[in-house]
This record gives structure tokens, C-alpha cells and sequence, in this order.
């Protein structure tokens, strides 16, 4: 197991080399000038002109890359081009935002959404099960960004129950978290109804039936834990887009999070933050699945016999 | 009963959200009503002192002043630090840190500086300071051009230097004034530098207000500065919290919330709103931004004049101010913003006229019409683009439009590869930093000079109103320039957006400025 985690921790080398370098001949073929986005468009040409030689534009693009490459490999991200400060500490200061949000719009995706899963199965056709369906079509439709602006005018505006932005107290969360986590909610639910239909039809479910065993020992005993190996890889999957997609609610809700910084980034075409951000992300991203496949091991004995 | 709808509403939306479903709503936020507000408004602080919320679309970059060129940044950095020159509500320039300045001789200008002015820290400004700060900030690659002419600076005494011009200039005391050209403490920077810090890790100057905090894409603050120099621009509030709300419609309606308590820059969209509320009021003044649609002079049948005229009567500008702007903003003729420094009231007005622009394409020889592409980015530009173009196509003129990306626009334009395109300008307090790039041959394509115009005369115009100390016959000049670019017809001039502030209706002392450089020390309630 352990030999396992190593291998993958090493894994991330390569996907961080294939990132970094997808990323940054994105954004160099990507058209316009960075110093004339930073300056405006009213600055002088020998401003921008400046401001490229500074920055180091000037130079052949295999030779920055290879410069970027170098400090990354000493743990530089660089310093970014709009702010000149450095790009890890910028990104670290808005990554505990961004990670609470997507921290909490799981917990409240988890926790409604493997309830209504599990009713919806056992309760396959009844009309609970078909509104929860469909409601949970519609989650997965409603776009991120009305979400948050109905939830701002109900509860913000008109109720005044929560402010409409911000991330100070325990308040400002709840609305972002809402709009984050139905979609991935709606995710899960469905994921858990299917996946604990396949499962209660298994021969060793109707033999504990048969045995007599009580039906709600039977589903959540028995029946839950192994329909859970596929909702445990769609939570790491959604938990990943979490920390990434969080873009849009945190524009609307003006959460000070790596979401808006990366957007502001790309806009200002500031390469060394995009790139700071992106690899942070895919770390990220690279070390949830990791932590799904663990916990693989734990939920299920015969994986975890695999590594032994 | 709209309480119970709402709260209907509401539940029905949780209820919905409960089982996973996105809900509807209605998307007509209205008029704020009765219930207890979420956030601390109304100007009040836990400390008794006066906190104003001011809702901004953007964060700041840097809190070095010589590290950024940003609206933003420039409302924390203007307000932290002094600059030798400030520029009043009347477009006049008047000394801030400067008591007086004088002329010795074209290049070379003596200033003195006011007495017993105090940095946050206590200490004194002195001349040592001033050189300190102008000379670093000629090494900025971000507002070292602002300085460009200054030679040296020359210390005499503590409270009198003289600055020595490599070429004369006029643009010396306006850029002056620009937030780039802020004073720092000499000692204090030197003691940051020698700590391995940086300017911006703790921003001190002579402003009405100190540097708080500054939370990165969420808000900073600045506190009142009891020492002030100035008695009659000393704080009238405590504390200015700025809060960063990019998406446009929240940031409304975390003003009718009672969130905040002045929003600058009002989405058109929903200046009707705010001043439907009987809570709020919306400030409106004349900006110095242009829209304009610019046709490339080097391309056929643009480089014809008649052509060009032909454009400037072919198009409804009364529509586009409607369609693009929900008609808040004025139609407009002129080369340079109404407010701004520089202005005259001397162009040709060329009024909606589709038989005037039918007889000027017949004479040009192309009264069947033309193909052309117009660049635009962004949405507003965008909807501008097809009045536009449904304008044309009466007189058999097919316009295309292509939409990109900001920087991909001006990188094509730039470039030069545009038949036409459609543009903005905000003039600062610098009329040579508006005619300079727009309109001098030297400048076309990326400097700004999108329309490639070339004209010998204004080129010399615009040299001679840089350097020429005599007011009248800068006036003139200018006024000449403007009589020639419109005879010219070298832009369509669309329209000049209306600037508007939103606030709370019992906020007092807000002055807005044209240029965007606005101050908040004397509001409160």
C-alpha cells in the first residue's frame, strides 16, 4: 500500500510537467500583449515596451519556459505580472477561501444527497423517488450563476437572512455553499439511487432478506456499504471540480477565493498566475483521487488485499 | 403580503434546494423593504465612528503607488498618499504638498513645498523626500513615463527644490497630480528596502487616510488620519471599507441591502432602479469617456473623406445610446470628453441624416454600397455594433462583425488589420495624453491611434500645445484640432456614458470627478 502511494505521489511529477507546459503555450499563443492589458489601453508604447522588457516578454518563448520550469523545479511559482508578488503566496492567501467553500458545498452535497439516493432506490417508482429524480435533473441543469442570483434576491435582498457577498462569518457561507453544492448534489443522488438499486438486487441482499434480517439493518448494513465504492469515486470527482469550477459562484458572491484570481488572471493574461493556479489545482486534484482510491481500500477488504 | 410571497418564495426555494433541485425565482429583485438588515450599514461601526461601504467592480493590484496604473489601486493609493499637485473640482491644478511653483525658464521649475506637512509616522516632509520619490519612480516601467521630462531634481532646502526638464512639457503639473507621482518618506522606504520588504507591505504617506488592511479579492480599508495637513480636506468619516463585488447585479443589491453605502460606477441596467428606491439616490455627472466607431483611414473607401462623412450621418446615435446604454448616456460629437481638460465646443455636428449620407456615398462613387468587418469586444460594444450595422445596410453598406477578446482586439487593431472597429476613451487630466495617442501619425495602430490618421498639421499642433506655455495659444491649437478632425469626420463620436454613484439617500459630500480620480473624504451622514 504504502509502495502504492509513493508511486503515485511520484505520478504527480509528470502531470505537473504536462500541465505547466499545456498551460503556458496555451497562453502564449493565446493573442494580445500583457504589458498593454496590465497598463491599459491608454498607456504609452514606451510604458509597455518597458513594463515587456521587465518582465522578461522579450525573450524566445522555449527560453522562458525553460526559465519557469527551472524555478519551478525550486519550488518558485514565480512572481505574477500584474501584482509582482509572488504567485504561491498569492494563491495560498485565497486558497483556504476557496478550499472552505468547497468543503462545505460537499458536506451539504453529501449529506442531503445519500439520504434522498437511498429513498429514491428503495422506494424505486413511488412518487417520492420520481420528484427527487426530476428535481435532481434540474439541479444538474440550473446554471451556477442564476442559482446564486435567486438565492441573493430571496434571501439577501427581499428576507435579509444572509449578506448577498463577502466572506465574513458564518453567514456569508451559506448561500455560496448552497449554489455550489446543488449541482453536485444532484450528482451524488443520482449516482447513490443507481448504484444501491444495482446492489439491493444482489443474491447475498435477498439471502439476508430470507435470513430475516430487518430491511432497514438490510439496506444500511449491508446494501449501503458496497453501493458506496462508486458514490466515493463520483464525491472525489465532484470535490475536485469543486475546488476548481467554484469560478462563477464565487464571482457572483464576491468570495475572495483562487476561482476569481485565476479569471482575473487569465483576463491579464499574467501567465505565472495562471500557472501557479492551474498546478496547485491539478496537486490538488491528483491528491483527492489518491485519497479516494485509500479510502477504496478501506470500504472495500478486496482492493485493500490487492497491495498486500 | 409581499413579506409572505417572499417568504413563500424562499421556502419554496430551500425546499427545492433540499432535494436537489436548482428552483425558480423570480428575477425581479425590486425596491428593498422592511426586515433586519445582514450587515453593518448606515455608516455605523461597533466603535461608534462613521464606516462607509463603497462597492467597487475590481480589486487593487498594488498598494505601491509606482507599481500600479489602475483606478483601483489608485483609490486606496490616493487617499494614503500626497501628491506635490492636485487637480480641483474646477479642472484647475492647485499645489496639494506644493505651496507654489514657478517657472525659472522653460525647463526648469522651482517648487515649495508647504510647511509643517507630517507623514503617518510622524516625521516631516521634506524636499529630500520629494526627490526620493520622483527620481524611483522614473525607474517604474508601470508610471515612469508620467516623468519622462524630468531630468533631475535639485534639492535647495528642506521645503524648496527645483526640477530640471530634459525637453519642456506641459504635461509636468498634470502628471504631477496622477497617482503615480505620489510622495513617499525617503526614510521609511529605505528602512523597508534594507528589511527585505516592499513598499506596498506597508504603504505610509501624508493622506487624510492610513492604510488598514487589505484582504486580497474581497476588500481593504483605510483609516482617518487625525494629522492631516490639509483642515479643509480632513476625513469626515472614520473608516473607508472597499468592498470588491465584480458581478454587476450583486453589487446592486448589496446597495439596496444596506450592505454598502455608495456604489461607484452603476451598471446602466440598473441606474432605473436605484432611483425607484426610495432608500438610495443616484449621483450623475458628465464623464470625460467617448465611444466612438473608428474606420482604418488606410483602408479603401475609408481613406475617402466623403465616405467617412457619409458614416457620421448614416448612423442613429440616438438608438445606440438606447439600445447599448438603456439611454444613460448623451449622444456625442466631439473628439475628447465634455469634462475634460482640453475640450471645446468647436466641432462640426453631423446630425442624423440618411439622405445627406446617401448623396455624400453617390459623389465617393459607391452609392451601391461596400463590405466591410468592424472589430468590437465586449457585450456593450457588441449590441452598439448592430444598430450600427442595421444603420448601413439602408444605403446597400454591409457591415460584419467579428467579437473577440479585449486583448485579441487590440492586438489586431493595433496591427492595423481592422477595416473598422469600435473604441472608448477616458481622458485624464492630461489633454496631450488624449490628442497624442489618438490622433498624432506617430501613434497609429498599437499606440492608440486606431483610425490611422495622419495629418502633418495636427502632428505639429499637438508638439507645439505640449510645450507651449502660453494658455490662449494652447486653446487655440486645440480648438484648431478639433475643427480639423471633425471636417474630416475621423471618428463616428457615438456617445458619452453617463457617470453615475449609487448611495444611500442620507449619505452627504459625495463629489464624483470625471475622470474617475474620485475622492471619498468628505462624505458621511
Amino acid at each position: 500500500m504504502h509502495k502504492y502511494v509513493i508511486k503515485r505521489l511520484i505520478m504527480l511529477i509528470p502531470v505537473v510537467i504536462g500541465v505547466s507546459f499545456l498551460v503556458f503555450f496555451i497562453m502564449s499563443l493565446a493573442p494580445g500583449d500583457t504589458a498593454r492589458t496590465i497598463l491599459g489601453e491608454d498607456a504609452p508604447m514606451e510604458a509597455i515596451e518597458a513594463l515587456n522588457e521587465e518582465l522578461g516578454l522579450n525573450d524566445p518563448l522555449l527560453i522562458r519556459y525553460g526559465r519557469y520550469m527551472w524555478d519551478l523545479a525550486h519550488g518558485d511559482l514565480g512572481t505574477s505580472y500584474k501584482s509582482g508578488r509572488s504567485v504561491f503566496s498569492e494563491v495560498m492567501s485565497r486558497f483556504p477561501d476557496t478550499l472552505k467553500l468547497a468543503f462545505w458545498g460537499m458536506i451539504f452535497a453529501v449529506v442531503l444527497s445519500i439520504p434522498i439516493g437511498i429513498i429514491s432506490a428503495t422506494k424505486q417508482y413511488s412518487l417520492m423517488d420520481s420528484v427527487s429524480m426530476v428535481l435532481a435533473l434540474l439541479g444538474v441543469a440550473t446554471p451556477n450563476f442564476w442559482l446564486g442570483l435567486m438565492l441573493i434576491i430571496g434571501f439577501s435582498l427581499h428576507l435579509r437572512w444572509f449578506p448577498s457577498g463577502g466572506s465574513e462569518g458564518w453567514k456569508s457561507l451559506v448561500l455560496p455553499v448552497i449554489t455550489l453544492g446543488t449541482g453536485c448534489m444532484a450528482n451524488i443522488t443520482r449516482t447513490t439511487r443507481s448504484s444501491m438499486l444495482e446492489v439491493i438486487r444482489q443474491d447475498y441482499i435477498r439471502t439476508a432478506k430470507a435470513k430475516g434480517v430487518g430491511n432497514r439493518s438490510v439496506i444500511y448494513k449491508h446494501a449501503l456499504k458496497n453501493a458506496l465504492i462508486p458514490v466515493v469515486t463520483v464525491i472525489g470527482l465532484q470535490f475536485g471540480s469543486l475546488l476548481g469550477g467554484a469560478v462563477l459562484t464565487e464571482t457572483v458572491f464576491s468570495w475572495p477565493g483562487v476561482g476569481t484570481y485565476l479569471v482575473n488572471s487569465i483576463k491579464a493574461k499574467d501567465t505565472p498566475a495562471v500557472l501557479g493556479c492551474v498546478i496547485i489545482f491539478s496537486i490538488c486534484f491528483s491528491i483527492v483521487n489518491l485519497c479516494v482510491d485509500i479510502l477504496y481500500a478501506y470500504i472495500d477488504p478486496r482492493i485493500k488485499s490487492k497491495y498486500k | 403580503m409581499k413579506k409572505v410571497l417572499c417568504a413563500i418564495l424562499a421556502g419554496t426555494l430551500a425546499a427545492c434546494l433540499l432535494t436537489g433541485c436548482g428552483g425558480s425565482g423570480s428575477g425581479n429583485s425590486g425596491s428593498s423593504g422592511g426586515g433586519s438588515t445582514t450587515a453593518a450599514a448606515g455608516g455605523e461601526t461597533s466603535g461608534g465612528g462613521q464606516v462607509i461601504n463603497i462597492g467597487i467592480n475590481t480589486d487593487i493590484t498594488s498598494l505601491d503607488p509606482h507599481n500600479h496604473n489602475d483606478t483601483a489601486s489608485a483609490y486606496a493609493t490616493r487617499h494614503i498618499y500626497s501628491n506635490l499637485v492636485r487637480l480641483t473640482d474646477d479642472n484647475e491644478f492647485v499645489g496639494d504638498l506644493a505651496e507654489s511653483w514657478d517657472y525659472i525658464d522653460d525647463v526648469t521649475v522651482e517648487f515649495t513645498l508647504k510647511e509643517g506637512v507630517k507623514f503617518h509616522d510622524g516625521s516631516s516632509l521634506t524636499s529630500e523626500d520629494v526627490k526620493f520619490s520622483l527620481e524611483s519612480q522614473k525607474e517604474s516601467p508601470k508610471v515612469g513615463h508620467l516623468v519622462s521630462m524630468v531630468e533631475s531634481v535639485e534639492v535647495v532646502d528642506d521645503t524648496h527644490f527645483i526640477i530640471h526638464l530634459n525637453t519642456p512639457s506641459n504635461a509636468l503639473v498634470s502628471s504631477l497630480n496622477h497617482s503615480g507621482c505620489a510622495i513617499f518618506s525617503k526614510a521609511h522606504v529605505e528602512k523597508l528596502l534594507a528589511d527585505g520588504k516592499k513598499i506596498e507591505d506597508e504603504p505610509m504617506g501624508t493622506g487624510p487616510y492610513k492604510f488598514d488592511k487589505w484582504t486580497p479579492g474581497a476588500s481593504f480599508s483605510l483609516i482617518k488620519n487625525p494629522d492631516y495637513f490639509n483642515p479643509e480636506r480632513m476625513a469626515q468619516n472614520d473608516q473607508l471599507i472597499f468592498k470588491v463585488i465584480p458581478e454587476d447585479s450583486a453589487r446592486t443589491i448589496a446597495l439596496e441591502n444596506g450592505e454598502l453605502d455608495l456604489l461607484i460606477n452603476v451598471p446602466s441596467t440598473d441606474a432605473q432602479k436605484i432611483r425607484d428606491n426610495a432608500n438610495l439616490a443616484l449621483d450623475e455627472y458628465v464623464s470625460t469617456h467617448v465611444e466612438y466607431f473608428c474606420v482604418n483611414h488606410a483602408k479603401a473607401p475609408f481613406d475617402d473623406v466623403r465616405v467617412r462623412q457619409a458614416m457620421n450621418y448614416a448612423i442613429n446615435k440616438d438608438d445606440i445610446v438606447i439600445a447599448s446604454m438603456n439611454g444613460e448616456a448623451s449622444t456625442f460629437d466631439n473628439y475628447i470628453g465634455a469634462a475634460a481638460i482640453g475640450y471645446y465646443d468647436v466641432v462640426t455636428k453631423y446630425e442624423y441624416s440618411p439622405e445627406k449620407a446617401k448623396e455624400l456615398l453617390a459623389e465617393a462613387g459607391v452609392a451601391d454600397g461596400f463590405t466591410f468587418t468592424c472589430y468590437v469586444a465586449g457585450n456593450t460594444r457588441a449590441t452598439t455594433a448592430t444598430v450600427i450595422q442595421a444603420n448601413l445596410a439602408e444605403f446597400g453598406i454591409t457591415m460584419n462583425i467579428e467579437q473577440m477578446e479585449a486583448s485579441t482586439f487590440y492586438e489586431k487593431t493595433g496591427n492595423g488589420e481592422h477595416d473598422a472597429c469600435l473604441a472608448g476613451w477616458v481622458a485624464n487630466a492630461e489633454p496631450d495624453n488624449t490628442y497624442r495617442p489618438l490622433f498624432v501619425s506617430a501613434d497609429t495602430g498599437a499606440g492608440g491611434n486606431r483610425s490611422y490618421y495622419k495629418n502633418a498639421e495636427v502632428d505639429k499642433l499637438v508638439d507645439d500645445a505640449s510645450v507651449n506655455r502660453d494658455k490662449a495659444a494652447v486653446q487655440k491649437d486645440y480648438e484648431t484640432i478639433l475643427k480639423i478632425l471633425s471636417d474630416e469626420a475621423v471618428w463616428t463620436p457615438l456617445y458619452s456614458p453617463t457617470g453615475m454613484m449609487g448611495r444611500n439617500a442620507k449619505l452627504q459630500g459625495v463629489k464624483p470627478s470625471p475622470i474617475q480620480m474620485h475622492d471619498f473624504y468628505s462624505i458621511h451622514y
